[in-house]
């Protein structure tokens, strides 16, 4: 079941080498998830922003997560659920 | 592979199933499911279909409803162009790591020269598996390859062992390869001149090769010329590198209507809607053109076209709008519409013309002020009131190249 949102959430991120980020765990309806894979990445330009997607998967669902690089916020944009 | 010094060694890099697979690499549910990509419209055709999909009778091209009742069980996702242009520049940036000279074909195709790389990367073949290697690695996608002295056999090649192929054609094996190949599998002939080649007899490229090329001038001008060197596997069409691609002949946009629609006022939307889309466009490149293509379909796919040229040249949606209106309103609409299309030619590249009319300037003005507010906060977000359900979606005109700006960018 694919549920699409705009919700801004808290996200802990590794800053690695080249600027690279990786998302390890967000907060969504209370709940810590621990990301066990990243999918894919990929970027879009809404004006002057640049808008950094990532489609990740903890142990059930995948998840799609946004980073916004002038506002430096995470918003989580959709989740697919197994079933 | 064995020739001359000048040969030319040239490989092409297709993605597979390029939109589908990129569907299936960011949602893991979708893998190993048949699948198709489709634009927004109620009325979408399939714009690529998953590997999965395809023992279904499923291609690109054919109406969703066609598709879905081929395969019950067929999983549908909706385009989102940005993943797909991302992949591709990272795609990009992978093969301009083994020579400079790629061309980008399309969005999800290249060519490159790699005459010159040979003897940095030990040989052709090793370059096409490093290639595959770095995208699946980087990217977790597949491509096929095909290595070639030239682009016509190159591309031939990548599709002979799909998905996922590597095949070289070797000089000595050109006359072998080709006598028996059907022509329509040869990468320009298509179902038109297939049709004219059949009435003549002539199937396959051995029999082509076979006709006096004074025969094919004859019957199909410059095309025969064109047609008898491709029956001898003969190409001399250089690489257009990455960022010397020639200036724009044309830019367009356009969009099958969600229903067919029978007056011209519901056109008109549309038509203001595509006018706006190719002046912002047409600025944002650089360009300025002076003929304005109005393009309809009707319910029964009969398709046409109007234009009309003006002296001085356009940047802007309501300029264009205006004419492609004068044009829509000499036209008399024998069916319902089930397409429009708005396209402008004749175009300049870094021209700006002053116009003498203050209605002129004011508005090109008032465009680029809109364009600034654009470029910052997205597209539409300042727009035309009639306008404010803005685009419907995004598409990928087969022209699409990579621009400067996302050829910098490196991957996060």
């Amino acid at each position: 079941m694919h549920y699409t949102t705009t919700e801004r959430i808290t996200v802990g991120v590794v800053y690695g080498d080249q600027g690279r980020i990786r998302p390890e765990w967000f907060v969504w309806e209370g709940r810590e998830h621990r990301v066990a894979s990243i999918n894919h990445i990929w970027r879009d330009k809404v004006g002057r922003e640049t808008l950094v997607f990532f489609s990740v998967s903890d142990k059930a669902n995948t998840y799609l997560l946004c980073y916004h690089t002038i506002q430096l916020q995470w918003t989580l944009c959709g989740v697919d659920m197994e079933g | 592979m064995s020739q001359g010094a000048n040969a030319r060694v040239i490989m092409h890099v297709d993605m597979d199933a390029f939109f589908a697979s990129v569907e299936q690499r960011v949602n893991p549910v979708l893998r190993d499911k048949p699948l198709v990509v489709c634009g927004g419209g109620k009325r979408t055709v399939v714009a690529a279909a998953s590997y999965e999909a395809r023992p279904y009778g499923i291609r690109s091209g054919m109406p969703l409803f066609e598709a879905a009742k081929k395969c019950p069980d067929l999983l549908v996702v909706q385009a989102d162009i940005p993943k797909y242009i991302d992949a591709s520049l990272r795609v990009l940036q992978i093969l301009q790591g083994f020579t400079p000279d790629v061309e980008v074909y399309s969005i999800d195709e290249a060519f490159l020269d790699v005459t010159g790389s040979l003897a940095l990367f030990r040989g052709a073949e090793r370059i096409a598996r490093m290639i595959k290697e770095k995208i699946k690695e980087e990217l977790g996608l597949t491509c096929s390859i095909g290595i070639a002295p030239n682009k016509l056999l190159a591309k031939l090649a990548g599709a002979m062992r799909k998905p996922d192929g590597l095949q070289i054609i070797k000089h000595e094996d050109i006359p072998f390869l080709l006598e028996d190949l059907p022509v329509k599998e040869m990468w320009g002939i298509g179902p038109r001149l297939g049709t004219y080649l059949r009435e003549m007899g002539i199937r396959t490229c051995g029999q082509l090769a076979k006709i006096p090329v004074g025969i094919l001038e004859k019957r199909f001008g410059l095309i025969g010329t064109m047609l008898h060197r491709m029956a001898w596997g003969m190409d001399d069409a250089p690489l257009a590198p990455c960022g010397t691609e020639p200036d724009a002949r044309s830019m367009g946009h356009s969009m099958t209507l969600d229903q067919d629609v029978q007056g011209k006022e519901e056109i008109a939307w549309y038509v203001f809607l595509l006018a706006e889309m190719v002046g912002r466009r047409l600025r944002t490149e650089g360009y300025a053109g002076r003929t304005v293509v109005l393009t309809l379909r009707y319910s029964d796919f009969q398709t046409f076209s109007r234009r009309v040229t003006l002296k001085r040249y356009l940047t802007t949606g309501p300029q264009i709008y205006e004419l492609a209106m004068r044009i829509l309103a000499g036209i008399r609409l024998k069916d319902a519409v089930r397409l429009v299309g708005v396209s402008m030619t004749n175009l300049v590249k870094g021209r700006v013309q002053i116009s003498l009319f203050e209605a002129d300037r004011k508005g090109a003005e008032l465009a680029l002020a809109m364009d600034r507010v654009n470029d910052r906060y997205g597209e539409f977000t300042l727009s035309w009131g009639p306008l404010r359900e803005g685009r419907k979606g995004r598409v990928v005109p087969p022209t699409w190249r990579p621009n400067k700006d996302a050829l910098g960018g490196s991957a996060p």
